[in-house]
């Protein structure tokens, strides 16, 4: 009785301790409060690694099990009492059976040395990728939800697609799209030093600006323009990736990049493509909408027409087609850069057919013949990369450090070696295709005197656009460099004359040569230069040539802010230019050079070359990436060589009317045609 | 009637597009236009086989292939060769960086953070079926000037201190439509800002407004109509309307704030003369001609670029608002670009009559040349080599050149600058030249400067320098010093004018 008593009399106390317990747990019942919503960190890593590598064929309407989202993931298999997933078992969750297998090649691991899917080998899960998601199951397999409070919700990786899940049912345009410098827009290693280096020479203030074109979707999701590719988001570094062009809904003209990207899951947004009779509803595919703005210039000038916001004119693509004898023709950038040929105007009804899409699960007899466009959009560029990183990549490369291979598995061994046989293809292709756009740009007439004479010898050459799009060279004009190469040498290989060789560094003789500027070698006061270039009012009102587009001779200090006169109006601010010596589309430039005709000489070896290269070696040593040097190559697009005898009796000067054309080449003085030149010393 | 006629016009263009498309596919051949054969044998590499049977592609070894591109970009920061120092080994010029966290100096912006990151928002667009998007956004900028001067001129001296505002007010509706408005509230237009005056007569020098010395709008006709063009109507005309800065030839003709309405089309082309700019201007105020008459002034401008040869080439008429006599301008241009120098001339003329002084020309030569130096003293490079020509008569007048900074300008050892304010010229010629250093990575700069004038036969010399620093990520600082000697006293000219800015 006294116990009872005693427990009776210390109920109060305890119920009042227990009281103040549990009020303390309890989550206070303010309006403002809301509860707390459940927390799955793996939830986006495993949603992208099923996006990525299973919603191909697991799609909804397919026979497959659909793993388009979280709902039907957690749905599957409940029917037949077999569910895909039990939270918080993952052993026997038949989606962590299928996947898993002994990725480390532990002998005697009881796991299975390849696993059920998915079924291409490159695609197998990463150790990393394997424990995330039987964390994931494990911890309840929960979905990642932010609370309904955080208005507006975040943007995130998985609310735009991977170019992969596109690549399931498109493979053709991903393969296309993989090799293109689209795809390598934001992994350009020489892109990323560029910017960063006028991001410090503007104090940062250039912000996002060129970022912005080249990984849209990364500078969505908030990734400053300083932040170094190794810490981007994956879908950040698929640079201007599918979804990029092909879920814009709104033209914004000369936007300079900036381009609003429709959010949405693969099946959840829309996408914008070239045709309005999508078949998408029976195969379960996303919903899809034709829009003819895609196929118009102006949709590439959102991005390839830049001016800065002080009003540099960086790119005027856009603005040389406009005027262009291709836009007076109807002839569109899609024509030329899209076309089986590339740099050919083809118009859609000479394009290949075939089906767009091939959809896993539907025979290919259902999906529509489409005109097939080309994905690859040759340009100059090429990759400079490793063929390790550039198209692909394996997921493994970024938990294993494949540098060091005798760490590598067997398993990791070997889809090394056939990814760089793979990549090794692709660039393949997109050089012969880069070669194809150079091929048909332009091409040289030279004319001299049959004989040359003691004396002087007038050769002439003369460089004609053969397309009708925009100027040659063009993009970011004052990087790209077209020049006349001419080379005499006597009959003992003497050189009688040069112009268009190149400094100990590899640059042409001229203003941007660091040679030059240190009086190491003269200027080369007769090169034929097609290279725009830069040019800044300095303090005292003359202007100078500048490698990189910042003024520096007026103020210290360069901010990026909008122009406070009407830049627009004038094609440029007063502080910076662009020099434009490029050739307008489907015109001719000439220049003569006058040779000394050596009296000592029995003949002469004129060697006159259409050369071009994308980068020049002074912008790399300004920008920090001086070791590409070596991989800068010199393309040859076309070229000419004659022996001319030498006449050593002088005779009655030829007037210039009277100068005969040139003798045709003999048969050993080589082919005029492309030709890959050297790289850089 | 007109708008029909255009639309007319554009329909007969659009018409004419069309067929020649259709006759593009008409053929059978690719649709190209060969302006001279190909040539023979042309082949491309070959592609490499299928990778499927080992050993038939050639492949290098993965250290050999690393070493060749520079090592791999997935571990580190910019690849292994700038990580790890190699790159920078290879150049002189200095890696240029700033930290990841960088946090760059912000105007003030409503909407969207100026080139900041984030999901680009649209709102509203322009008329039309499919009328190009906005994307509204406000900007604020400006700089704020400390000054301080002494100068001893013509016997007499004036020391000063003294401040000004520059403040810029953007709003952005697409990339090619924009409003702006700046205003100068404590020194209007050229004034270069208040100061107190220390010397006789003292006190303090009031120049403020609340009049903005800037408003505009700028807008392509290709963007604003879009939704009613054709895409291939030539339509990037840019309409300007407001008080907008003019400056052409150097800021040697027109250098003012000009209130008017300017066509401007871009990028034409005329067989092998590109990047042709071409303005139509009607300025009806605050044309600062140096007469006592207020005027108007109606031209065109155009700037050709040919082979890398810059010219310009510009025509304006003055026309006073009380209909006496007018002034022609005509002023030719050329920059050249050769080797490692630069080379400008420039021909300015003006035809008038007595009233307005006369018939009068300015000839101008610009020479700069760069200039790289091994030995470094105290870490200073050489970096440009200038040198400035000209011969003014005694007729000739600026059309405007009131954007000038009328205090920095006394201390600006180069005569032309003052002609282009608006100086008197007088049967002038002279001759400067001098070298600009730079330091640290162009965070400092060091311009010295010699010049020799003569006025009427009385020669001039004149020494001047300009120093200016970085101090922070918004903050730099400057000091400008003249000495000008001549046997007239009124132009003997000693002082020194010193600066802070901070930028935002």
């Amino acid at each position: 009785m006294r116990k009872q008593r005693r427990v009776f009399t210390c109920c109060p106390r305890i119920a009042c301790v227990v009281l103040l317990l549990a009020g303390s747990t309890l989550p206070a019942q303010s309006p403002m409060t809301h509860p707390r919503p459940d927390y799955a960190p793996d939830w986006p890593e495993v949603s992208w690694i099923i996006a990525t590598k299973c919603t191909g064929c697991h799609r909804p309407q397919s026979e497959q099990t659909d793993l388009t989202s979280y709902a039907a993931m957690m749905a599957a298999g409940h029917a037949e009492d077999d569910p895909l997933i039990i939270p918080g078992d993952a052993e026997n969750s038949p989606l962590w059976q299928k996947v898993a297998w002994n990725v480390d090649a532990r002998v005697g691991s009881e796991l299975p040395d390849e696993p059920e899917m998915p079924p291409k080998r490159h695609e197998w899960l990463t150790r990393g990728q394997l424990e995330r998601l039987r964390r994931w199951i494990d911890a309840g397999a929960k979905q990642f939800a932010l609370p309904g409070t955080c208005q507006p919700r975040p943007l995130s990786e998985l609310d735009f697609p991977s170019a992969k899940q596109c690549g399931a049912c498109h493979p053709r345009q991903y393969e296309q799209w993989s090799r293109s410098m689209h795809a390598y827009a934001q992994h350009s290693p020489v892109f990323e030093a560029f910017n960063l280096t006028l991001i410090e020479r503007t104090g940062g203030t250039l912000g996002t600006f060129c970022s912005r074109c080249h990984t849209p979707i990364g500078t969505t999701l908030g990734e400053n323009g300083s932040m170094r590719n190794v810490h981007r988001t994956r879908i950040s570094r698929e640079g201007v990736t599918c979804v990029v062009c092909h879920r814009r809904g709104d033209g914004v003209y000369r936007a300079s990049g900036r381009i609003h990207v429709e959010p949405g899951g693969i099946v959840s947004g829309c996408i914008y493509g070239p045709f309005d009779d999508s078949p998408s509803q029976p195969t379960g595919a996303h919903p899809s909408i034709g829009r003819p703005y895609l196929q118009q210039p102006q949709f590439c000038a959102e991005c390839h027409d830049v001016v800065s916001p002080s009003g540099v004119r960086l790119e005027e693509a856009f603005a040389e087609w406009l005027h262009s004898p291709s836009a007076r023709r109807g002839v569109t950038c899609q024509h030329c850069h899209m076309g089986p040929v590339q740099g050919k105007p083809i118009p859609e009804d000479h394009w290949p057919v075939g089906p767009a899409a091939e959809v896993p699960g539907i025979p290919i007899e259902k999906m529509p013949q489409r005109p097939l466009s080309d994905h690859t959009f040759a340009g100059p560029d090429y990759s400079m990369l490793p063929d390790t990183e550039f198209p692909w990549k394996l997921d493994w490369m970024y938990e294993v450090d494949y540098r060091d291979e005798s760490r590598l598995t067997p398993y990791q061994r070997r889809s090394l070696l056939e990814l760089r046989r793979a990549n090794r293809r692709q660039l393949a292709i997109a050089t012969a295709k880069r070669y194809e756009l150079l091929g048909n740009a332009a091409r040289i007439q030279v004319t001299h005197a049959p004989v040359a004479r003691a004396g002087r010898l007038p050769v002439t050459v003369t460089v004609t656009s053969i397309f009708g799009g925009h100027h040659f060279p063009t993009g970011f004009s004052a990087e790209r460099q077209a020049w006349i190469a001419i080379d005499v040498r006597d009959a003992g290989g003497r050189v009688v004359y040069r112009s268009g060789d190149l400094d100990p560094n590899g640059d042409l003789r001229d203003a941007h040569s660091d040679a030059v500027r240190a009086h190491q070698v003269p200027a080369d006061l007769h090169l034929f230069s097609l290279q725009n270039k830069f040019v800044t009012l300095t303090q005292k009102g003359t202007e100078g040539s500048v490698v990189l587009p910042v003024n520096r001779f007026v103020a210290p200090i360069s901010f990026v802010r909008p122009a406070p006169l009407p830049s627009m109006s004038f094609g440029r601010p007063p502080g910076l230019r662009i020099a434009k010596a490029s050739l307008p589309a489907e015109q001719s430039m000439h220049r003569t050079f006058h040779i000394n005709v050596p009296c000592d000489s029995d003949s002469l070896t004129i060697d006159v070359r259409l050369l071009f290269r994308h980068l020049p070696p002074n912008l790399l040593d300004r920008v920090g990436v001086a070791h590409l040097k070596p991989q800068l190559e010199i393309v040859t697009i076309d070229q000419y060589r004659a022996v001319v005898p030498v006449v050593s009796r002088p005779s009655k000067r030829l007037s210039r009317n009277s100068m005969p054309q040139a003798t045709p080449p003999r048969p050993e003085s080589g082919v005029a045609g492309l030709v890959t030149g050297s790289k850089n010393p | 009637m007109m708008q029909s006629r255009c639309q007319c016009r554009h329909f007969r263009r659009l018409v004419f597009g069309l067929a020649a498309l259709a006759a593009l596919r008409a053929s059978a051949d690719p649709p190209t236009r060969d302006l001279i054969p190909p040539p023979v044998g042309v082949s491309f590499p070959e592609l490499p086989p299928e990778p499927v049977a080992p050993g038939r592609l050639e492949l290098p070894s993965l250290q050999h292939e690393l070493a060749e591109k520079g090592g791999s970009t997935l571990y580190v920061p910019e690849g292994d060769a700038v990580a790890s120092g190699y790159s920078s080994q290879l150049t002189h010029h200095p890696l240029l960086r700033l930290s990841e966290d960088w946090t760059e100096p912000q105007p003030f912006t409503i909407g969207p953070p100026y080139l900041g990151t984030g999901p680009v928002q649209l709102y509203g667009r322009w008329p039309g079926t499919d009328g190009y998007a906005w994307e509204p956004r406000f900007v604020q900028y400006g700089s704020y000037q400390l000054f301080g001067f002494g100068i001893r001129q013509g016997g007499r001296d004036q020391v000063a201190l003294g401040h000004q505002l520059l403040l810029d007010f953007d709003l952005r509706l697409t990339g090619t439509e924009r409003f702006h408005v700046q205003y100068r509230p404590i020194g209007r237009d050229g004034s270069g800002g208040s100061y107190y005056q220390f010397t006789s007569p003292s006190g303090y020098v009031d120049a403020s407004t609340a009049e903005p010395s800037r408003y505009w709008f700028e807008g392509e006709l290709a963007s604003m109509f879009g939704g009613y063009l054709s895409p291939l109507v030539r339509a990037d005309i840019t309409v300007t309307a407001g008080k907008f800065p003019f400056a052409v030839h150097n800021f040697l003709l027109i250098n003012d704030e000009l209130l008017g309405v300017m066509l401007s089309q871009d990028n034409l082309t005329v067989g092998n003369l590109s990047n042709i700019n071409l303005q139509a201007f009607y300025f009806f105020n605050d044309v600062s001609a140096p007469y006592p008459e207020q005027g108007r002034a109606v031209g065109l401008h155009a700037q050709i670029d040919h082979r890398g040869a810059f010219h310009e080439l510009t025509y304006v008429y003055w026309d006073p608002d009380d209909g006496g006599d007018g002034v022609h301008h005509a002023a030719f241009s050329r920059t050249q670009m050769i080797g490692a120098c630069t080379l400008a001339a420039r021909a300015l003329l003006k035809m008038a009559s007595a009233r307005r002084f006369g018939n009068g020309q300015l000839f101008v030569l610009e020479a700069n040349r760069e200039w790289d130096v091994p030995i470094h003293l105290a870490g200073w490079e050489p970096h440009l080599l200038f040198a400035n020509l000209y011969w003014a008569t005694p007729g000739w007048r600026s059309i405007a050149g009131a954007n000038f900074n009328r205090l920095e300008t006394a201390f600006e050892v180069n005569p032309l600058v003052n002609i282009a304010a608006g100086l008197q010229p007088d049967d002038r010629w002279g001759i400067s030249g001098g070298v600009q250093c730079f330091r640290h990575h162009e965070d400092q700069s060091l311009t010295l400067e010699m010049a020799m004038e003569s006025i009427r036969g009385e020669p001039a010399w004149g020494l001047g320098a300009r120093y200016q620093q970085k101090l922070t990520a918004r903050t730099w600082w400057e000091l400008l010093a003249i000495a000008n000697e001549s046997e007239d006293a009124a132009r003997d000219r000693l002082g020194a004018f010193a600066s802070w800015f901070i930028l935002w």
